[in-house]
């Protein structure tokens, strides 16, 4: 057995890791978007759907990687259902239709490093057909 | 876990786009999908029943044999809604077209008709046009005797996506839905008319916990309520009375041909006893 | 059965000016309300509070508003209002007097607010003519014994209704 550790405390803070997604002839195309731009449009996102009250939430762009178009944001974990929801209902960027989608939410930025969820059990199965078989 | 599942996806007539909303919301993380067909059935014409089309042919899609060897758990089901706006179309929920679906959902629009959807009619969804402000208050004894039966409540999320006034009436009459059924029974789907306005389901479940639903709830409204209104359509579809359900079993080879020995066998002994008695 | 409980806010429209508008309806609070909602809480504060949002009662002479909300939004609708700055399109400002659970007990809230403040205005009365006016409004009102009595008699009425089943 690995020892485990728990943290007692409630984190402050929330990471989302999202990308901006926009459909062009059927393929799904990455925006990318400087920082600025970024943020105001997730602060013009947060006061369509909670107003001036949303709008106060603090967001942070931690990252805004260029070539991926992926994006991470901080947020207080109190802000966070307000945050996604509005990240949900964002439908477009510049009179384009887009879709932010998000990819994961962690309250420990190093979680974000690998995504449990894209792990594929058909790949793994050789390797540790046990696990699979019991479950 | 229940798979997540979409049970609201709007029936393309160019099955390519079809699949493209298929394949989107495998990328997506869904695994249960169900294609909608709308229809509101004309009851003065003769033969309105003929008129209503039969449930659409989703294993012959293209493509989908390779979307199977990425995503092997899809489940491509059909659903049917059928809007209700007259005491008289209600005798069409039973017929034939209908129930050949696998899902049937049934949109009232009124209160009185909502009545009587919740009391008697076979169906395994029911759900309201959100999109405006609704035209009836949903009531708590209704509710339950649906909720009792089964059935099960749904709300569009892409018009809260598309408009803005789609989204307050959405947000408003979600809330409302969501207090009167105290988030028993209540599937999330998109009702989605552009691929792109179909999202994640982890993103549905943070905008149930909006509505108004604890996390769990919320969590079920796209999981676990989804495959309790499959099992329903199930028992009401392929059972007697949702009591016994036959099935057609493969026959082994083996045992067809010991059969026959024995009854060859005891024909010999037949013969051979009454040799005995001649 | 679970009940829809509600919140019943009193509220004083003041004018920048200090005027009176006498064409001041109950529509046009309940649309200036519902527009500072959606200003403050977006679409969504908009859709929680429409359903359960009522304007009762306005008084366009004394400024006086009854606002009837329900309980777990009722806190939205109040932010809103504070930052509520025009009303029928004059420069305003609106003051919570009082909230309460039911109409009931807003009314009785009120008939003694609008007691105090015919009081105020009698000390500052200069003229016979207006002392006679309010010292007879104020003789109209119910007597704070009678409310009381009458308070007594309610919580009495229900006791009994609870006891008796």
């Amino acid at each position: 057995m690995s020892s485990r550790v728990t943290a007692k405390q409630k984190s402050e803070y929330y990471y989302l890791k999202c990308v901006l997604e926009q459909e062009e002839n059927g393929t799904i195309k990455y925006i990318v978007l400087e920082r600025v731009k970024l943020k105001s449009l997730i602060v013009n996102a947060l006061k369509q759907l909670h107003g001036l009250v949303g709008a106060a939430i603090t967001v942070d762009v931690l990252k805004c990687e260029k070539t991926s178009g992926e994006i991470i944001l901080r947020v207080k974990s109190s802000d966070l259902i307000k945050l996604r929801s509005s990240l949900t209902i964002l439908n477009n960027y510049n009179g384009t239709p887009c879709r932010c989608n998000v990819k994961q939410v962690s309250p420990y930025l190093m979680s974000l490093a690998a995504d449990s969820r894209a792990w594929s059990p058909v790949e793994v199965r050789g390797k540790q057909s046990r696990y699979y078989e019991q479950s | 876990m229940a798979s997540f599942g979409d049970i609201s996806v709007p029936y393309q007539n160019d099955l390519r786009v079809l699949m493209k909303y298929i394949s989107t919301l495998v990328n997506l993380g869904y695994e249960t999908i169900a294609i909608n067909r709308t229809v509101s059935p004309d009851v003065k014409g003769k033969g309105g029943q003929d008129k209503i089309p039969g449930p659409p042919n989703l294993t012959s899609l293209p493509g989908l044999e390779d979307l199977k060897k990425t995503c092997p758990k899809l489940k491509l089901l059909s659903r049917i809604t059928v809007i209700i706006e007259d005491q008289q179309q209600v005798r069409f929920i039973p017929g034939e077209t209908v129930q050949s679906y696998d899902i049937v959902s049934v949109q009232p629009t009124n209160e009185k008709l909502f009545q009587q959807i919740s009391q008697a009619v076979e169906c395994d969804v029911i759900s309201f046009d959100m999109t405006s402000r609704m035209p009836f208050y949903i009531k708590h004894p209704q509710v339950n005797l649906a909720i009792e039966r089964g059935v099960s409540f749904e709300i569009l999320y892409a018009p809260a996506i598309r408009d803005e006034s789609l989204r307050k009436h959405t947000i408003t009459n979600a809330l409302e839905l969501i207090r009167v059924c105290k988030g028993r029974n209540v599937v999330m789907s998109s009702g989605a008319e552009q691929t792109i306005e179909l999202r994640g389901p982890y993103d549905i479940i943070n905008l149930g916990l909006l509505f108004g639903l604890k996390p769990d709830q919320s969590k079920a409204t796209v999981s676990r309520n989804v495959r309790s209104i499959i099992y329903h359509a199930e028992a009401r579809n392929k059972t007697v009375k949702g009591a016994v359900s036959l099935e057609k079993m493969p026959v082994p080879a083996s045992s067809v041909k010991r059969g026959h020995e024995n009854v060859e066998q005891s024909k010999e002994s037949d013969l051979k006893s009454k040799k005995f008695k001649v | 059965m679970v009940r829809l409980k509600s919140r019943y806010l009193l509220m004083e429209i003041r004018f920048e000016d200090g005027l009176v508008d006498q064409s001041l309806s109950s529509s046009t609070v309940y649309h200036d309300i519902l527009r500072s909602v959606e200003n403050t809480y977006g679409d969504y504060g908009f859709g929680c509070i429409k359903m359960s949002f009522k304007v009762k009662y306005v008084n366009p002479f004394t400024g006086v508003v009854f606002v009837k909300c329900s309980r777990d939004y009722y806190r939205m609708l109040w932010h809103a209002v504070t930052f509520l700055k025009e009303v029928n399109g004059r420069q305003c400002s609106m003051n919570t007097l009082h909230l309460a659970g039911t109409i009931n007990s807003c009314q009785r809230f009120l008939v003694k607010h609008n007691k105090k403040q015919l009081r105020k205005m009698l000390a500052q009365c200069k003229t016979p003519a207006e002392k006679g006016k309010i010292s007879k409004m104020l003789k109209q009102l119910p007597s704070a014994k009678s409310m009381e009595d009458e308070k007594k008699k309610r919580q009495g009425d229900l006791a009994l209704k609870h006891l008796t089943g």
